[in-house]
């Protein structure tokens, strides 16, 4: 099998997702629209212009060289010929080759750091097949591979990709099913019970948790979340992320609506990332 | 550390720990001397008219100053001697043909022979050398020279003997008195005779440095079978030994006095610890590990330190150097490898390995050996090859029907531009032969065997080459060409050509697809790492046959010193086809900035570990990458930052340096300096305050691009 899937970007050389030196993978497209998403680019799943108005110098470069004023026909004309960077797609589409020559490029690194590649998003568990494929070349070449998910797909979408994953980075917004419909636009059963699955089945698992004061800093809550982690997980890890305001610029390019939060009181996420440390075996 | 030597850094910030200078009254018949020995006697006279500084708890002594003397002191800081301040006026910051200007020429001394044989070591050498020269007038009387030097030297030792034995007498502490007589022993012994303990390698070494203030070479080889000897008998305890080290690092320190230009830089006291010993195996010991513990506990802005890894260094010891420049606000690490360097050294240089494995840094990050020159200090503009290519040869470059046409008129340009260099090497250094500098050449290998001071080439081992500004500038350029005009026939040449005439004016959409889409070096991306392996190869094949004066065989470099010879050469060149202005600064080092390495800090690893295929870049090169400090802070990820470092130098990377402030806070600093006073930051080898730093250092590495993480 030959897939290709559409992808925003790929990194070389993070270190903060997963462990060692990582190439990161992002597909593009998510079934949540968590309000605070610091990537809203990777939300839709086709490739979509981001133009940053205060980098505009009306300048015209873009109108004089747009095949089709009507409507935007995404050919990338106007972005390549912004003289300041105001104009840029997100998204192309990647054959599985393609994304292979990158992350086997960087095969030294991941050796000699314990590193390896990380999928993520967007929500990559959304583009199965070529997941799945890129999971499976990964481990024929002895990559060490992460799958960094939100979890609401199907379970037998992790039931494809688990034969191939080392770790799964499985992001925890919220316990309570009703305040996570209305921050991310679903609820939470469907990802906790296959949290709670990949557990049974001993998946090495990250648990990632972004924090927003007011919005799940309250320690009672994050407590009874922490019970049922250790109880039902056995996650490996717990990484309580503050918040921050580095994706903001993106929602105006964008023209979508951004909602501010902010991140927690100091002394609070101390307490929390204490909790959270808690619940790791 | 002991109380003492902190009470002793502190000082060394405050005030110079040597004592004024003494003025002396010469002969006025000196003036018939011939030079070697006018300069010999005037040097020696001088040197033992001068106070010796005492303190309440000193445990080493013999530092004086030679700089504000009217004597021609030593090669390296080039003092009173007057041809090489006539090349000076000739070359120094003048930008010879847009192509050449010249440096400080680096050194370090051979301490180990001074450790195992005394200067009396010397002496035997110059007797010998008197027999194989009895027919030369010339020679003999540079001898002669030498000796004198030598002898002035013990007798200076003696007269700080004398000076501590009364001390002595005079002192009613029991364990102060104990220590004076210690060290009026030790000045009796050394550094005229073999030192018999660690302690008196110490007070050698610190004796002998003032006479070629420069690098200290490979100290952790030099002392390791004193050290080892008085650790195994009981003679000393390690924790003695390391305040002892710390104790001689501030004299080190404090000899560039706070008044000194350069006193806030670190590159005139560079050494370096671990590398290849003759067996093959890493030399990384319990006294190198003690070295780094002893500057990690005092605050001096020198010695700067190099660990020569190799493939044998364990991750422990990369780990804990790391950690340690993690934890340097002097920043006074950098890193190099012996895998890359050990070959050329073999390869290019023409040494043994038992010889080449002995190398170490000297000035910013120059390789030489302990008792030799590193024949060089060229600093020269690798654009301008390019610019007379496109400018002086459009009519043949628009000619041209592919890449390997065009490519070979550039080589031409190169070719002829490297001649240049040498001829103007060549030019300089013939000016600054003409003095007769004696003072270091006992410390130096071969000048005495040779009759030859060292400033007439007269060390035994030859190295040497000339740094390059803006080679980054010039690989990218081709690259751009290949890729826009013969490749992608995005542009023709003619069109191109029009466009850098105009300064970009007449077609910024180009420069603006260029710097989107250009392939540019640090991407590891095959058209632009094959154009950096065409280009350093045929700076190898170009240079291959030929010799710098003193027969040394060429090596490259990247660094520009003190002086930001990167921004005056940029300043000189007109637009280049990687997207640069008329007059833009550029890089240091090798490397890539301004956001053109776009995929991150593997990918411009691999490019760099990669571009050098015969090593010719083993010269005096810098490697900077500025990091997001996070990485480095958080213990979390500072272990894989140790990792893909060390994978970096597996792959052929040969240096690095790191700084990992923020750009916005350099911006911050550059703004409000007085609130960035302690900020360092690692330059072109060496480290320095950012605030103090001239404006172009400053642009110059807020360009560089911050790898996150």
């Amino acid at each position: 099998m030959k897939s290709s899937g559409i992808l925003f970007d790929i990194e070389h050389g993070s270190f903060v997702d997963g462990p060692g030196v990582r190439t990161v993978v992002f597909f593009k497209g998510c079934n949540l629209r968590c309000a605070w998403c610091h990537n809203p680019e990777s939300q839709r799943f086709d490739p979509e212009m981001l133009l940053y108005h205060d980098k505009c110098t009306g300048c015209g470069k873009c109108r004089a060289v747009c095949p089709s004023p009507g409507g935007c026909i995404l050919c990338g004309k106007c972005a390549l010929l912004c003289p300041h960077d105001a104009r840029k797609i997100s998204g192309r589409a990647y054959t599985a080759d393609e994304v292979m020559e990158d992350i086997l490029s960087d095969l030294p690194f991941y050796e000699n750091t314990g590193g390896g590649v990380t999928f993520s998003g967007g929500e990559c568990m959304l583009q199965p097949d070529f997941l799945e494929e890129l999971l499976r070349r990964c481990r024929e070449a002895g990559i060490h591979t992460a799958v960094d998910t939100a979890g609401h797909v199907p379970w037998e979408t992790f039931e494809r990709v688990l034969p191939y994953t080392d770790l799964f980075l499985y992001d925890v917004k919220l316990f309570d099913s009703e305040r996570h419909r209305a921050y991310t636009g679903v609820g939470n059963e469907r990802i906790l019970d296959n949290l709670a699955r990949l557990g049974l089945h001993g998946a090495r698992i990250w648990i990632r948790m972004p924090v927003m004061a007011g919005v799940n800093d309250d320690e009672a809550a994050f407590a009874a979340l922490c019970d049922w982690l250790s109880s039902h997980v056995h996650p490996e890890r717990v990484e309580v992320l503050a918040y921050h305001t580095l994706g903001e610029h993106k929602y105006a390019a964008l023209n979508r609506e951004l909602t501010r939060f902010s991140p927690p009181e100091a002394e609070i996420l101390a307490r929390l990332r204490e909790m959270a440390a808690g619940c790791t075996f | 550390m002991s109380e003492r030597v902190t009470r002793l850094a502190a000082l060394s910030r405050e005030q110079d720990l040597i004592a004024p200078s003494i003025p002396v009254e010469y002969d006025g018949l000196d003036l018939a001397l011939p030079e070697p020995m006018f300069n010999a006697k005037r040097i020696a006279e001088y040197i033992v008219a001068q106070p010796v500084y005492l303190t309440e708890e000193n445990r080493f002594t013999g530092m004086l100053r030679l700089g504000a003397a009217e004597v021609p002191a030593d090669v390296f800081t080039r003092t009173n001697h007057k041809h090489i301040r006539a090349a000076q006026a000739i070359y120094y910051r003048k930008y010879v043909e847009q192509l050449v200007t010249f440096e400080w020429q680096h050194s370090a001394p051979n301490y180990r022979f001074i450790l195992d044989h005394g200067i009396e070591g010397r002496l035997a050498a110059i007797r010998d050398a008197r027999v194989r020269f009895a027919d030369d007038t010339d020679k003999l009387t540079m001898l002669d020279a030498f000796e004198t030097v030598c002898r002035g030297i013990i007798a200076w030792s003696e007269k700080c003997a004398d000076a501590h034995e009364a001390a002595a007498a005079a002192c009613t502490d029991d364990v102060r008195k104990q220590e004076l007589l210690r060290l009026a022993a030790a000045c009796r012994q050394v550094p005229a005779k073999p030192a018999r303990s660690f302690y008196e390698g110490l007070q050698s070494i610190i004796m002998c440095f003032q006479f070629l203030p420069d690098s200290v070479g490979t100290i952790d080889r030099a002392l390791w079978d004193l050290y080892r000897r008085d650790i195994e008998s009981g003679a000393i305890t390690r924790d003695e030994a390391r305040d002892l080290i710390a104790e001689i690092f501030v004299h080190l320190s404090n000899f560039t006095p706070v008044g000194n230009g350069n006193a806030d830089r670190s590159a005139e006291c560079h050494f370096a610890i671990g590398g290849y010993t003759p067996d093959g195996e890493d030399g990384f010991t319990d006294l190198s590990r003690l070295m780094v513990e002893a500057l990690m506990s005092i605050d001096t802005r020198r010695p700067a330190i190099s660990l020569r890894w190799t493939n044998k260094t364990p991750f422990e010891v990369l780990h804990f150097m790391l950690d340690c420049e993690r934890h340097d606000k002097n920043k006074r690490f950098a890193f190099v490898s012996d895998e890359p360097r050990i070959k050329a050294l073999m390869n290019i240089s023409g040494f043994s390995y038992e010889d080449a494995v002995k190398y170490t840094m000297v000035g910013c990050n120059e390789p030489s050996f302990p008792g030799a020159l590193w024949i060089g200090g060229c600093t020269s503009n690798a654009v301008r090859s390019l610019v007379n290519t496109l400018y002086n040869r459009s009519d043949e470059v628009i000619a041209c029907r592919d890449f390997d046409a065009f490519y070979a008129i550039f080589r031409e340009e190169l070719a002829r531009d490297i001649e240049r260099i040498l001829f103007y090497a060549g030019k300089f250094n013939a000016m600054r032969a003409k003095d007769a500098s004696v003072l270091s050449a006992f410390l130096l290998d071969g000048c005495i065997e040779n009759a030859t001071p060292p400033n007439r080439f007269g060390c035994e081992k030859k190295i040497g080459g000339f740094n390059l500004m803006g080679i980054t500038c010039v690989i990218d350029s081709l690259s751009m060409v290949k890729q826009f005009v013969f490749d992608e026939q995005r542009t023709s040449m003619a069109h191109l050509i029009d466009v850098l005439r105009s300064n970009w004016e007449s077609d910024p959409d180009l420069r603006t697809e260029i710097l989107k889409t250009g392939r540019f070096f640090g991407n590891n991306d095959p058209l632009s790492d094959g154009m950096a392996r065409r280009y350093t190869t045929d700076l190898y094949e170009l240079t291959r046959d030929r010799r710098l004066t003193g027969d040394a065989r060429i090596l490259i470099g990247t660094l520009a010193g003190y002086n930001p010879h990167h921004m005056k050469y940029g300043a000189m060149m007109p637009a280049t086809p990687d997207g640069r202005f008329d007059g833009d600064g550029l890089m240091v080092g090798t490397g890539q900035a301004g956001g053109k390495d776009r995929k991150g800090m593997l990918a411009l690893m691999k490019s760099l570990a990669q571009m050098d295929p015969n090593g010719i870049l083993c010269g005096p090169n810098v490697c900077n990458m500025l990091i997001d400090e996070v990485l480095i802070r958080d213990d979390r990820y500072f272990e894989s930052v140790c990792r893909m470092i060390e994978q970096y130098f597996r792959m052929g990377g040969i240096h690095v340096q790191l700084n990992y402030v923020s750009r916005e806070e350099l911006e911050a600093a550059r703004k409000t300096p007085e609130n960035y006073r302690s900020l360092k930051v690692r330059v072109s080898g060496y480290s320095a305050s950012f605030v103090g730093l001239p404006d172009e250092h400053q642009r110059e590495i807020i360009n560089r691009t911050v790898q996150k993480g």
